[in-house]
C-alpha cells in the first residue's frame, strides 16, 4: 500500500481513503479509553439511583 | 473454499461468550422503564459515539456498502458523504434535535403528541414500526448469507445460522435493554473497528490501489468516480440520497435514540458532530472491499453464488466471497468476530428501538394510567421477543431483489419522509397542525408501500438494446414495475416532495379557528 500512489491517481478518493484509515484508527483508540470511563460512571450513577430508590421504598413502608 | 478453521471458530466463540456475559451482567441495573429504554439518560459523549457507530454498522451495512463499491465504484460512497455532512450540520446547529431533546420525549411520536395530538402520535408510531420492521426484516437473512459465504458454511445451515444469531442477541437485549445494548455496543465497537482496519490494510496491500482504480475505470469509466456523470446514478441518485440521509439523521429512531439517551441536548449534539465522519468510514471501508472484489473476482463466479441463494443479482455476495479467498486463518476469526460484533450491535439496538416505539407510542392509548415499572419492563421484554420472531419469519420468507441499499431506502422512506416533515414543521412552522400531519403520514407511507407492492407482485420483462426480452438460464429476466418505469431514486424523491406538499396543504386547509 503506497500512500503517495493513492494521492496521484484520483487524489480526492485517495485522500479520503487515507483520511478514513487514519481517523478511524485514532478515534477507535481514543473512544475506547474515554468510553470505558463513561461506562464506569454511568453504572455508578445508576447504582446510586437504585440505592436511593430502595431507601425511599423502605422509608415509605 | 475459505480459510475458516477451528482457530477462527475459537476466536469467534470466545468473543461471543464475552459479549453475552457483559450484556447479561448489567441487567441488575435495570429497575425502571427509562433504564430499559434510554439507560436512565446517563449516557455520556464517548460511550454515545461508540454505541452509535457500532449500531449503525452491521453486516447488512457492510454488505450493501460493499455492493455499492462493486456495482458503482467510488461513486457508491456518496450516500456516506451526504450522511456525514447532514449529521455534522444537524449536530452543530441543533436543527430540530435541540427542541426534540429539550422536550424530554423518549420517542419522536411522543413529541408529536404535544403539537399534533394523541391520534398523530399513535399513527406515527404505527408508521415508524411498519417501516422500521420491514427495513430490518432483511438483516437476519443477509447476515446469515455473509456468514455462509465467508466461512464456507453449507447453505442448508443458513436458517440455523440466522436463528443462533437472533437468539444470542435477543437474550441480552431482553434482559438488559438499552444498558446491555450500550455496554455490548462498546465492546463490539472495539472489536469491529479493529477487524475492519486490519482487513482494510490487508485488502489494500493484497490488491493494490492502482489495480482497484483500474477496475473502476474499466467497468464504470468516469462515472465510477463522479456520480453526476454515471449513467445509472446522476443528480437523481444524489438528491434522493440527500433527502434520505437528512431525514434519517433527524428521525431514524436508532440515531435519535442515542440523542435522547444523552444526559442533555449539548451532549447529544456532541455525539452527532463527533460521529459524523464515521459515516464516511462506514461507506468507504467496505466500499473498498467491494471494489477489490470487482478487481479480483470474475463476474460469472459472483453470479453463480447469487443463484445458489435464489437471487438474481449476485453482486451482494462478491465481497464476502472475495474475503473468504484472501483472509488467512487466524485473521478470518477476527474478521468474523468483527462482523458478528457489528451485526449483534445493530440487531440489538434496532429490536430495542422499534420495541420502544411500540411500547411508548402504539400502546400508549391502552395505558389509561401509568403502569408499574415491573409491568412496563415485562411488556418491553415481550415486545422485543415478538420482534425477534417476526424477523425470523420475514427473513426466511422474503427474497431480496436487486440492490440492497435501494430496498432499505424504500422501506425507510415509509416513515422517513413523513416523520422528518412532521418534525421540521413541529419545530419551525407555527401553522402546522394535525390535518397536515395526518395527510403527510398517509402520503409518506402510501407511495413507498405502493412501489414495494408493485415491484413484488407485478413483474415486467427486461429488454435489451434491440428491444428483445433478455433470457438467463432459460428464464425471462424481469424487474418490478415501479423500478422499471419510475426507478427507485425518483420514487424516493417523489415521496419526500409529495409528503411536504401534503403537510402544507393539509395544514392550510384546516380552519384557523379550530386550531
Amino acid at each position: 500500500m503506497n500512500p503517495l500512489a493513492m494521492l496521484n491517481d484520483h487524489p480526492f478518493w485517495g485522500l479520503l481513503t487515507l483520511a478514513v484509515l487514519v481517523w478511524y484508527s485514532s478515534v477507535t483508540v481514543y473512544v475506547a479509553i474515554r468510553g470505558s470511563w463513561d461506562i464506569k460512571h454511568m453504572l455508578r450513577r445508576l447504582s446510586d439511583q437504585h440505592g436511593n430508590s430502595q431507601e425511599s421504598a423502605s422509608d415509605a413502608s | 473454499m475459505t480459510n475458516f478453521t477451528w482457530i477462527d471458530g475459537s476466536i469467534v466463540g470466545m468473543y461471543l461468550l464475552a459479549t453475552m456475559i457483559a450484556g447479561i451482567m448489567v441487567r441488575k441495573y435495570v429497575s425502571r422503564v427509562d433504564h430499559f429504554l434510554v439507560a436512565g439518560r446517563e449516557m455520556n459523549v464517548f460511550l454515545g459515539i461508540a454505541s452509535l457507530a457500532a449500531t449503525e454498522f452491521g453486516i447488512v451495512t457492510c454488505m450493501y456498502t460493499a455492493q455499492a463499491g462493486y456495482t458503482r465504484g467510488f461513486s457508491g460512497s456518496i450516500p456516506g458523504i451526504l450522511n456525514a455532512l447532514a449529521m455534522f450540520f444537524v449536530g452543530w446547529t441543533g436543527f430540530c434535535v435541540k427542541p426534540l431533546r429539550d422536550s424530554g420525549a423518549i420517542t419522536i411520536p411522543e413529541l408529536f403528541e404535544q403539537r399534533y395530538g394523541k391520534f398523530v402520535r399513535w399513527l406515527s408510531g404505527v408508521v415508524i414500526v411498519l417501516g422500521g420492521l420491514l427495513n430490518m426484516g432483511v438483516f437476519l437473512r443477509v447476515g446469515g448469507q455473509f456468514l455462509v459465504v465467508c466461512c464456507g458454511m453449507n447453505l442448508k445451515y443458513l436458517e440455523i445460522a440466522m436463528t443462533v444469531l437472533l437468539v444470542g442477541v435477543a437474550v441480552y437485549t431482553i434482559m438488559g435493554g438499552m444498558l446491555s445494548v450500550l455496554v455490548t455496543d462498546f465492546l463490539q465497537f472495539i472489536v469491529m473497528s479493529a477487524g475492519m482496519l486490519v482487513v482494510s490494510v490487508l485488502v489494500l496491500s493484497y490488491v493494490g490501489w492502482d489495480r482497484m482504480v483500474d477496475a473502476v475505470e474499466t467497468n464504470y469509466g468516469e462515472g465510477g468516480f463522479n456520480p453526476f456523470v454515471a449513467q445509472d446514478l446522476g443528480w437523481a441518485f444524489v438528491l434522493s440520497n440527500l433527502f434520505t440521509n437528512v431525514a434519517s439523521v433527524l428521525t431514524w429512531q436508532t440515531c435519535i435514540a442515542r440523542l435522547l439517551a444523552a444526559k442533555d441536548s449539548k451532549t447529544g449534539r456532541r455525539v452527532y458532530t463527533g460521529t459524523a465522519f464515521f459515516f464516511i468510514c462506514r461507506w468507504i471501508i467496505p466500499g473498498l472491499w467491494g471494489i477489490a472484489a470487482l478487481a479480483m473476482i470474475e463476474p460469472a463466479v459472483v453470479e453463480t453464488i447469487g443463484l445458489q441463494f435464489g437471487e438474481k443479482d449476485g453482486s451482494l455476495f462478491a465481497m464476502p466471497f472475495f474475503l473468504a479467498q484472501i483472509v488467512p486463518a487466524g485473521m478470518m476469526g477476527v474478521l468474523v468476530a468483527a462482523m458478528l460484533a457489528a451485526d449483534m450491535s445493530t440487531d440489538s439496538s434496532y429490536m430495542l428501538t422499534w420495541g420502544s416505539v411500540i411500547y411508548n407510542d402504539i400502546l400508549a392509548p391502552f395505558r389509561r394510567k401509568p403502569w408499574p415499572e415491573k409491568r412496563g419492563i415485562l411488556w418491553n421484554r415481550c415486545i422485543v421477543a415478538l420482534i425477534g420472531i417476526f424477523l425470523l419469519f420475514w427473513g426466511l420468507w422474503y427474497k431480496l431483489e436487486g440492490n440492497l441499499w435501494e430496498y432499505l431506502q424504500t422501506t425507510g422512506a415509509i416513515y422517513l419522509a413523513s416523520m422528518s416533515t412532521l418534525l421540521i414543521a413541529c419545530c419551525y412552522w407555527k401553522r402546522a397542525n394535525n390535518w397536515g400531519a395526518i395527510a403527510a403520514i398517509i402520503v409518506g407511507a402510501a407511495l413507498p408501500v405502493l412501489s414495494l407492492s408493485l415491484n413484488l407482485f407485478v413483474q415486467v420483462p427486461v429488454l435489451d438494446e434491440t428491444g428483445a426480452q433478455i433470457v438467463k438460464e432459460g428464464k425471462l429476466v424481469t424487474q418490478g414495475l415501479a423500478k422499471y418505469y419510475v426507478g427507485d431514486n425518483f420514487v424516493n424523491i417523489g415521496t419526500f416532495l409529495a409528503t411536504g406538499v401534503a403537510m402544507i396543504v393539509g395544514s392550510l386547509l384546516k380552519p384557523r379557528t379550530s386550531n
